[in-house]
């Protein structure tokens, strides 16, 4: 079934929810969504240990917002480690906001490992940005301590922090103490609110003096069931965005976005690879590979692998040109003086093709296109370990060219052609082969 | 690996949450990401809840007798909104309401003591999902 993925962008412009819903869908299939983003949206991250208030909180605050303004609500809940399901009962607290047109609520499951965000979440917050958000509030998992992956996508963060929740020795922890740039002391309907309001002010005081950031973290007592305090805090939140609008913070802090969308996606296609191989899943259970060795294949940095294949040309401008319209990237002439070449790269997924024109008569790569014309010249090994390779090589009976040399990128020696079929073949142990 | 979401929800004036909240939680167990709407939701609630959520089936769950004018509600607000997916009806039906249901568009009606496995494997079937 092939999607129209810009024609659903097209309709996002208009706040077209369910063109907003399905590309959000795709995206949490792993469909790419080609966006050009403009910052306009505030997007405000809810963290806080489960129970602690998020869902009711953000209700409280959609619902005072202005009616002419969006308002893009993503809540997320955790998968099932075990089954890969998700009970998601966030909608329960704001379900009045359900039907008002300029609100959007969308509920998401963590999906796979890191129980934190993912990348879906990052381009469920590109797509409504696009789509004109005004506002994007993220409520997390509350996974706890753990939960601050947010605050790289997230202009204002939110900690909530409901009364009796543990001592000063609590609010000094690391983590999620640090991200917040407004503490909620949740459900300050109650007297235990107030010692817990203390804390707070004390340790935000202690930090600010280290983060050396122009916005002092505020501690603020709110209900949101009631609520108390809910119109002081959404003007905090717009003050906040005043700001980081005037000092520029906030189109800076698209490249953390896509670092962290760059990372999630990564993550992403991991744990849909390891899904999908059975196989290796196998030789690491009945011990034929160990676990790093599985670690190393499945990201396709497994040892021995073939690092690049040589081509010798007399004009390499003209063949440059060749692969440039195979819509390869090619990249520019580097002159290599001691083995006498000019070389361009041709980048291909993890192994590249070199292609070598010879600068000199004396050049070993000229005396190839003299007696064999132009053609494969030698392939590449990156290897892991390149003295025990040697010993190898010298166990099968085959010679070297020479004692290894330092290249630009590692150690490298070649095998003899005479000795392998024809077939020049060079060795390399990069500088740190094991990263 | 794409995986169905699916709607939970209660229609009216109707406190008694206990199946849905059990249904809910086997699917989820089944692996469908389950949203709950929680009780008391009118019909444009619920179809603008599956919109919003790009869900691929609604499950609703009414016991207070309402469910000929509440349902017949959803259907028509969901023809009226374009949207097309399956609806399932659990709860107290009389047996004659529920050919009535099933005429209206609804693609199953399931009463109590219908096995959670039976409605696991229903629901996999309307969102298609392999076994």
């Amino acid at each position: 079934m092939s999607v129209d993925i810009n024609g659903l962008i097209e309709r996002t412009r208009n706040w077209d929810k369910a063109a907003i819903a399905r590309l959000i869908t795709l995206a949490e299939e792993g469909v790419e969504i080609p966006l050009n983003i403009q910052r306009r949206s505030h997007v405000i991250g809810i963290t806080g240990p489960p129970g602690s208030g998020k869902s009711t909180l953000i209700y409280a605050m959609a619902r005072k917002i202005p009616q002419d303004r969006r308002v893009a609500i993503l809540t997320i809940d955790p998968s099932s480690p075990f089954t890969g399901g998700s009970f998601m009962g966030n909608r329960i607290r704001m379900q009045e906001l359900t039907s008002k047109p300029n609100i959007y609520i969308r509920s998401m499951a963590t999906r796979g490992i890191r129980g934190g965000l993912n990348y879906a979440t990052i381009a469920a917050v590109n797509i409504l940005e696009y789509a004109g958000a005004d506002y994007i509030f993220i409520e997390t998992v509350g996974a706890g301590q753990s939960d601050t992956d947010v605050k790289y996508v997230a202009d204002t963060i939110l900690v909530l922090v409901p009364p009796l929740s543990g001592d000063e020795i609590q609010a000094l922890k690391s983590g999620l103490m640090e991200i917040g740039d407004i503490y909620v002391v949740s459900k300050s309907d109650n007297q235990a609110s107030e010692s817990t309001y203390r804390d707070l002010l004390a340790m935000v005081d202690m930090v600010r003096e280290v983060k050396g950031d122009s916005w002092k973290p505020i501690v603020i007592k709110v209900s949101g069931l009631y609520g108390y305090g809910v119109d002081e805090l959404l003007k905090l939140i717009d003050d906040r965005f005043r700001e980081l609008v005037n000092n520029g913070k906030l189109n800076e802090s698209l490249t953390n976005r896509r670092l962290l969308e760059m990372r999630l996606y990564a993550y992403d296609l991991l744990e849909k690879r390891f899904a999908k191989d059975k196989e290796l899943e196998n030789d690491v259970a009945n011990g034929k590979l160990s676990p790093q060795e599985a670690a190393r294949r499945l990201l396709g940095m497994e040892l021995p692998r073939l690092d690049h294949v040589a081509v010798a040309v007399r004009d390499i401008n003209n063949a440059a040109e060749k692969f440039r319209r195979l819509g390869l990237k090619v990249g520019d002439p580097i002159i290599v003086e001691e083995q006498g070449v000019k070389v361009v790269m041709v980048w291909l997924g993890n192994t590249r093709i070199e292609l070598l024109e010879p600068l000199n008569q004396s050049s070993t790569v000229a005396k190839f296109l003299e007696n064999r014309g132009e053609g494969i010249h030698h392939i590449a090994l990156e290897v892991n370990d390149l003295d025990e390779f040697i010993k190898r090589v010298q166990g099968a009976g085959l010679t070297l060219t020479g004692k290894p040399s330092k290249g630009a990128e590692g150690i490298v020696t070649f095998i003899h052609p005479k000795s392998l079929n024809g077939v020049l073949l060079e060795l390399v142990q990069r500088r740190i082969s094991n990263e | 690996m794409p995986k169905p979401k699916v709607i939970i929800a209660k229609l009216g004036l109707d406190g008694h949450d206990r199946g849905a909240k059990v249904i809910a939680r086997a699917l989820a167990e089944a692996g469908f990401e389950v949203v709950y709407t929680g009780i008391r939701q009118t019909p444009s609630q619920v179809v603008e809840t599956a919109i919003q959520e790009d869900a691929k089936l609604i499950g609703i769950s009414i016991l207070s007798g309402s469910h000929m004018e509440l349902v017949g509600e959803l259907m028509r607000i969901m023809r009226e909104r374009g949207l097309n997916i399956p609806v399932l009806v659990g709860g107290i039906i009389p047996p004659e309401d529920r050919e009535a249901l099933l005429k209206m568009g609804v693609a199953g009606v399931y009463g109590p003591g219908t096995p959670l496995r039976e409605i696991i494997e229903i629901v996999k079937k309307l969102v298609g999902v392999q076994q």
